[in-house]
């Protein structure tokens, strides 16, 4: 059992001296949140390959890291989305990776957050779907296409194989590999290619499928029933500011003569205004670093498949700056220039007339 | 207050008209043109559509209005120069343009009742002139601003401390590198054919019309007669590549007989162009001739063949030279050595007058003058801003617009404010526009008029006298954007209503002054340390000087070169003279730098035992030099670049073989070398310090590839500037200032140069100044700012830290400019410009587009 | 709007020391361009955020224009780098969900080159007279086809 295998991992650490604390899934009664736990014995209070995602980790960890760096030595127990969220924050000042080890595995996907609550799965029954290269029909949309589904080199320290192969560890930094020195543990190898391919390979059918067209009136039937809550951006990892330009009173709230001239102007207007300018806004500010873990979908009251939205977007836009948010190691195209770049935006005809 | 008198609208000049002027000290401008800019400045012969053109002239006309301690003089020539230092009495005639430039406000009342001729120019109303004195005398009553004068020829006499002669550069013919053929045209008249209009296809023609598929470029730098600097070359590179970008499937050829791309990272020109395909032709000879529809060129068929010439000694230098009594060496003006002196005391000399010089090193001759001629000066008398009292409401507006009928022109627009007052001229009735404000309670005030590079400053002051700060006024240019180009009244009304609701949503901005230390540290023991040191020890309080041991001059650096007229001995006893000097006044801290924290007028420096603090930085590593040859070269690796030139000095000190990209501009070689091309080692070449990496580290500089500092001219990899920026004053460089051989492989005269830009500006960042944003400084909202440093990556100048201890950013307010990049970054709207707050600017949109 | 020609909007941000120099220019030599430029004098380009573009658009103009400085010629060194990073992210958002993204469009104009200014604007409000009328004015309105 991976998880038993995994607790059993952690409290070898704890033992050999080499962690302090955990950050890992916990269940609830419905649920799992993330638990931080600092002392061997509450080690089975955590589920450390949980099949919900209701927070994504690396959040967790700027809340613990931002102010100031991670005191004791905490190992965090992170799907691959959430590693490679964690490797963007870091770049964004957000997270300070001091004293952190990371620890990803090949992830199965995770059940959206409220279907779990009405019909509960034991959290092995994943993994074991994943065992021989297959996968759950019950996860999510984000988790079906799922780019990096495997830990990657380079984001995190430690990777667990868990996909054709009994659980092998291997180490995806230096740090993950003095660790796993430290620890005794020998490293494995698994041959996971083909199941992350099939993966990609459904992501770019999806991308074809379900790319939201037609402009105004696509964007606007996809919206139809969003009730401006804004809790796509309030569960987005990216979002990591703390107060949302689009809430801004300063800026948002306008005199009543505005909404009148507005509704003369544009044959009546829908109210509470500026609700698709918040996600074309929000797709501007982040899109370019949109890690694609889905979030905005699962947490959308009224079921509007927004990963579709900012996932294929997103990846329009990282394609235009060749970046891969997470994963690689420059920083984010909104931090960055280059002098000799991106002449097709230049003139009308994108700089050849 | 000294005054000095400038003769000539050269590069240089402009530039230190400006310096002089903002230094406190009153100029008399002599041009000898009809009006700015009509003899051209060097760079605007080589290059018309170079951005340093704009704004030579835009500085100047910017300080002048700014201090009111220029005088321009046009069509002038000075007669003599009797007395000595300090109490000249010069003579000169002038005859004054029949619409002065300087009062007209570009109305265009005269054009629509007289015979004007309009030249339309960037930054400024344009240049009218009436060529009949009688048209201009039936004219004066027109003109609403009493611009227009019946020009007339004037003996003037004036008294000033100090002469400063820096006549305009002229270019050669091109008769001798087949001129007189078709197809053949100067380098100036190519680069025209783009000016205003953009680099693109359509533009470029030859005589008959035709497109051109094949361009060759060509400077005779290294032939017979040649004056020039490397400017020639960097500019043809630049167009080459402009060239190719504008349409791949051209074909162009340079040809040249040496490559003079030194310093200032200019290599990346030639990598550039031969990655981009460009032909790179090295000749000995040239021959062009007819060959039935184009050119040939040694052989190679052209469509079009450019030629850039070197620099002529034109006649009128020469009489200029035995009219003021000055000692001429081939035309250039002798100079004193480790001086702009001419052979006459009082007298100095800058740009092309003294040697070919490029832009950047005509832009450090006008700032390095002012440190050297004011020893002849009386004390200057710094400007000083005007300080009033504001009435500060963020919250109860009350819009007044002042309407300028000059402006607006025939239109009537649909206007929503408290109150519109309509004036036939805004910028000649100020008091009026002061009452009105005052006596209705006006708080924001909108004025439709002009473009604010010419009224938009004393718009605003007129505003401040009436207690309404600058940050509470929008500038509508009515003028130019409005009635000038055929718009109507909607587009009017949308403009003026746009400003009005902004100027409703406007709140006051507290601009920050500066303080800044009063002490400067040099660090490092170059010479261009010493000499800094020596024009400061007079103006600062305290100059600290930070090195173990001092550079020693060397003989590689140019002593006994044509220019610096100095034995060996002289120069060893000139510098034992200047450093004593030196270390009687400033403080010397035997150690080398250790560490460096703060910013411009904060730096806090750890040396040694030491831990001092200064405003401002001069860094002089100086640089080792190996070999004992008497020039110098940088470039060793890669393709091996022949000079010619170099070839020559090889052969005259009897040593074999040719050499490697040697130092060959700005010398004064007339005579064809007779050379061979080859391989070889340079006879000296300079080698940077070490502890130059560990300086830019602390400071976050940029070393180029060797290990020279890039400073100023140089912050960009892709397209090199032919010149230094523009900006070159007006920005404080963050308080630091790189000089000598800590930048660039230069001979002792150009250390001389440099080290007089940085003192003098160092020394102007001495007084208290306001944040350069003005009221579009960079702030932060700490109640929404996350800390992500997305802010300090875009911000250009280093005015933007996370501050560790609270994690938020920081705003630096000397170094901010107000850009605006910044804000425009921030996701979470921490990062504002409060003048273009997205509030405002959101209302503002909503009415612009009606 | 159907009787009358169709008269575009257009919202230019130009730069203070580049393009807004042009048109300054352009209008001392009185060339004359289509009133339907609203020209808004920036500092830099870089200090439009991509939000005022979007936002421009969404208020009724049919089109966008963000003018700066050359390449190497910035006044702030690298504006013009970072406001093409800017643009591009606007463009590349508007074509992924099937909006003109031809309706944001990114000039390099220097202040001398005043006719070039008169040149694109003629060609632009050409462009967009042909294209029609913006349909983003009327995102969440109950107005448009």
């Amino acid at each position: 059992m991976s998880n038993d295998m995994l607790k059993k991992f952690i409290v070898d650490a704890f033992e050999k001296g080499l962690i302090e604390a955990v950050m890992a899934p916990a269940a609830t009664k419905d649920s799992y949140t993330y638990a931080l736990i600092t002392k061997k014995e509450d080690v089975d209070k955590i589920t450390p390959i949980a099949p919900v995602m209701q927070w994504n980790g690396a959040d967790m960890l700027r809340r613990i890291t931002k102010l100031k760096k991670s005191e004791r030595k905490l190992l965090a127990i992170l799907r691959p989305c959430e590693s490679r969220t964690y490797k963007e924050l870091v770049k964004f000042n957000q997270i300070n990776p001091e004293n952190i080890i990371v620890l990803s595995y090949d992830c199965p996907g995770t059940i959206h957050a409220r279907n779990f609550k009405y019909e509960p799965v034991e959290p092995e029954n994943l993994v074991e779907e994943i065992k021989n290269g297959g996968k759950s029909e019950k996860i999510r949309d984000a988790c079906k296409v799922c780019e990096y589904p495997a830990p990657i080199p380079g984001v995190g320290d430690i990777g667990l194989g868990l996909v054709n192969t009994d659980p092998v560890f291997f180490s995806l930094s230096d740090k993950g590999k003095e660790f796993l020195g430290a620890m005794g543990i020998t490293e494995g190898e698994r041959d996971a290619d083909a199941w992350v391919e099939e993966h990609r390979k459904r992501r770019e059918e999806w991308m074809e499928k379900e790319r939201i067209t037609g402009g105004r009136k696509g964007i606007e039937e996809f919206l139809s029933s969003c009730l401006n809550c804004h809790n796509c951006k309030d569960m987005c990892p990216i979002c990591f500011c703390k107060e949302c330009f689009f809430e801004d009173h300063n800026v948002f709230d306008y005199e009543s003569n505005k909404f009148y001239n507005w509704a003369d102007d544009k044959d009546g207007i829908r109210l509470p205004t500026d609700r698709s300018l918040f996600h074309i806004g929000r797709l501007i500010h982040m899109g370019t670093s949109c890690i694609g873990c889905g979030l905005c979908q699962q947490a959308c009251p009224m079921d509007i498949p927004l990963y579709r939205l900012f996932g294929i977007v997103g990846n329009d836009l990282q394609k235009v700056f060749n970046y891969k948010p997470g994963v690689d190691d420059n920083l984010p195209p909104v931090m960055e220039f280059r002098e000799d770049e991106l002449h097709e935006f230049e003139g009308l005809l994108g700089g050849e007339e | 207050m000294g005054k000095v008198l400038i003769y000539g609208t050269s590069l240089a000049s402009y530039r230190a008209a400006v310096n002089f002027a903002r230094a406190g000290h009153k100029v008399i401008l002599l041009n000898r043109g009809a009006f700015l800019w009509h003899r051209f400045t060097q760079m605007q012969w080589q290059q018309p559509r170079d951005i340093v053109n704009g704004y030579s002239k835009g500085v100047l006309l910017t300080a002048a209005g700014m201090t009111g301690n220029v005088k321009v003089y046009h069509m002038s020539e000075l007669e003599n120069v009797e007395g000595s230092p300090g109490n000249f009495k010069v003579k000169f005639k002038t005859r004054p343009q029949s619409i002065d430039e300087f009062r007209c406000i570009g109305c265009d009342l005269c054009h629509e009742q007289c015979n004007v001729k309009f030249i339309p120019m960037p930054l400024g109303p344009g240049m009218r002139i009436i060529q009949d004195p009688k048209e201009a005398e039936r004219c004066m009553d027109v003109c609403p601003a009493k611009a227009i004068q019946v020009p007339k020829e004037e003996e003037k006499e004036e008294q000033v401390d100090a002469v400063i002669l820096s006549p305009e550069y002229e270019p050669e013919g091109i008769e001798k590198f087949g001129g007189s053929l078709k197809n053949v045209m100067a380098f100036r008249d190519f680069a025209w054919m783009f000016r205003g209009k953009g680099v693109d296809k359509q533009f470029l023609k030859r005589e008959d019309g035709k497109y051109p598929r094949k361009l060759g470029f060509f400077t005779p730098a290294g032939f017979d007669g040649y004056l020039g600097s490397y400017e020639e070359q960097v500019i043809l590179f630049r167009e080459a590549l402009f060239m190719k970008e504008m349409d791949p499937e051209l074909e162009v050829h340079i040809f040249l007989k040496e490559i003079r791309l030194y310093g200032h990272n200019q290599m990346v020109l030639y990598d550039k162009a031969k990655k981009e395909g460009v032909e790179i032709h090295i000749i000995d000879d040239i021959k062009v001739e007819q060959d039935g529809d184009g050119v040939k060129v040694n052989g190679t068929p052209l469509d079009l063949f450019v030629v850039m010439p070197g620099q002529k000694i034109p006649e009128d230098w020469l009489k200029l030279g035995e009219k003021i009594g000055i000692d001429l060496d081939g035309g250039f003006a002798k100079t004193k050595a480790f001086s702009f002196e001419t052979s006459r005391d009082g007298v100095f000399a800058i740009g092309e007058f003294v040697k070919p010089v490029g832009s950047a090193e005509a832009i450090y001759q006008g700032t390095a003058i002012v440190p050297q001629a004011e020893k002849y000066l009386k004390e200057p008398e710094i400007p000083q801003m005007p300080q009033g009292e504001y009435k500060v409401d963020d919250f109860n507006p009350k819009v007044g617009v002042f309407l300028c009928r000059c402006g607006l022109g025939d239109l009537k627009p649909d206007i929503n404010a408290d109150m519109v007052i309509e004036k036939d001229y805004l910028c000649l009735h100020p008091e009026e526009i002061v009452k009105e404000i005052q006596e209705n309670g006006i708080n924001r005030v909108v004025f439709g008029a002009c473009s604010p590079a010419l009224r938009g400053a004393m718009l605003e002051m007129l505003a401040a006298k009436a207690g309404v700060h600058s940050s509470y006024v929008e500038l509508v240019q009515l003028r130019e954007y409005v009635s000038r180009v055929g718009a109507d009244d909607r587009k009017a009304g949308a403009m003026l209503n746009a400003a009005i609701a902004k100027a409703r949503k406007d709140v006051y901005v507290d601009i920050p002054t500066v303080k800044t230390v009063k002490n400067i540290a040099i660090i490092g023991g170059g010479l261009a340390g010493l000499i800094a040191a020596s024009y400061l020890i007079e103006k600062v309080p305290l100059v600290y000087i930070i090195t173990e041991k001092f550079d020693e001059p060397n003989e590689a650096t140019g002593v006994t070169s044509a220019t610096l007229h100095m034995s060996a001995e002289a120069l060893n006893s000139w510098y034992k003279n200047l450093r004593e000097n030196v270390l009687k006044r400033a403080k010397w801290i035997r150690s080398d730098v250790e560490d460096i924290t703060g910013s411009l007028g904060n730096f806090k420096i750890k040396a040694g035992e030491d831990e001092i603090e200064a405003g401002v930085l001069i860094i002089t590593t100086g640089a080792d030099i190996v070999g004992d040859g008497e020039h110098i070269t940088s470039r060793l690796e890669g393709d091996t670049l022949h000079s010619a030139l170099a070839a020559l000095y090889a052969k005259r000190r009897n040593v074999e073989g040719t050499y490697d990209l040697m130092r060959s501009y700005s010398l004064l070689e007339r005579e064809a070398p007779e050379a061979e091309r080859g391989g070889g080692e340079p006879i000296a070449r300079v080698v940077p310090r070490e502890v130059n990496r560990k300086i830019a580290e602390m400071l976050g500089l940029r070393l180029d590839k060797e290990g020279f500092f890039f400073f100023a001219e140089e912050p960009r990899d892709w397209i090199e500037r032919a010149g230094i920026q523009f900006m070159l004053f007006e920005e404080p460089f963050g308080g630091v200032f790189i000089a000598g051989l800590a930048h660039r492989p230069m001979n002792m005269e150009e250390m001389m140069e440099e080290a007089g830009f940085a003192a003098q500006s160092a020394a102007f960042l001495m007084r208290d100044i306001q944040s350069p944003a003005g009221k579009f400084i960079s702030m932060t909202n700490p109640r929404k700012c996350a800390g992500c440093g997305i802010c300090v990556d875009a911000c250009f100048s280093g005015a933007r830290y996370i501050d560790e201890e609270d994690h938020i950013a920081k705003v630096r307010p000397a170094l901010c400019v107000g850009c605006g990049a910044c804000a425009n970054v921030c996701p979470s709207g921490a990062a504002i410009i409060r003048a273009y707050s997205p509030g405002g600017v959101f209302e503002m949109l909503k009415e612009v587009v009606k | 709007m159907s009787e009358k020609e169709f008269e575009p909007v257009i919202v230019g941000f130009f730069c203070n020391w580049c393009t807004s120099a042009a048109a300054d220019l352009a209008g001392t030599s009185r060339l004359h361009y289509p009133a339907s430029i609203r020209p808004i004098r920036v500092m830099c380009s870089s200090t439009v955020d991509p939000v005022y573009l979007i936002r421009a658009l969404q208020e009724g103009a049919d089109a966008t224009i963000l003018g700066g400085c050359h390449p190497g010629d910035c006044h702030y060194i690298t504006g013009n780098y970072k406001a093409r990073r800017r643009v591009a992210i606007v463009k590349t958002v508007l074509k992924s969900l099937g909006f003109e993204d031809d309706r944001v469009l990114l000039e390099w104009i220097s202040g001398s080159e005043g006719p070039k200014f008169a040149r694109v604007m003629n060609e632009y409000t050409e462009y967009i007279k042909k294209k029609g009328e913006a349909d983003f004015k009327y995102l969440d309105s109950l107005g448009g086809e």
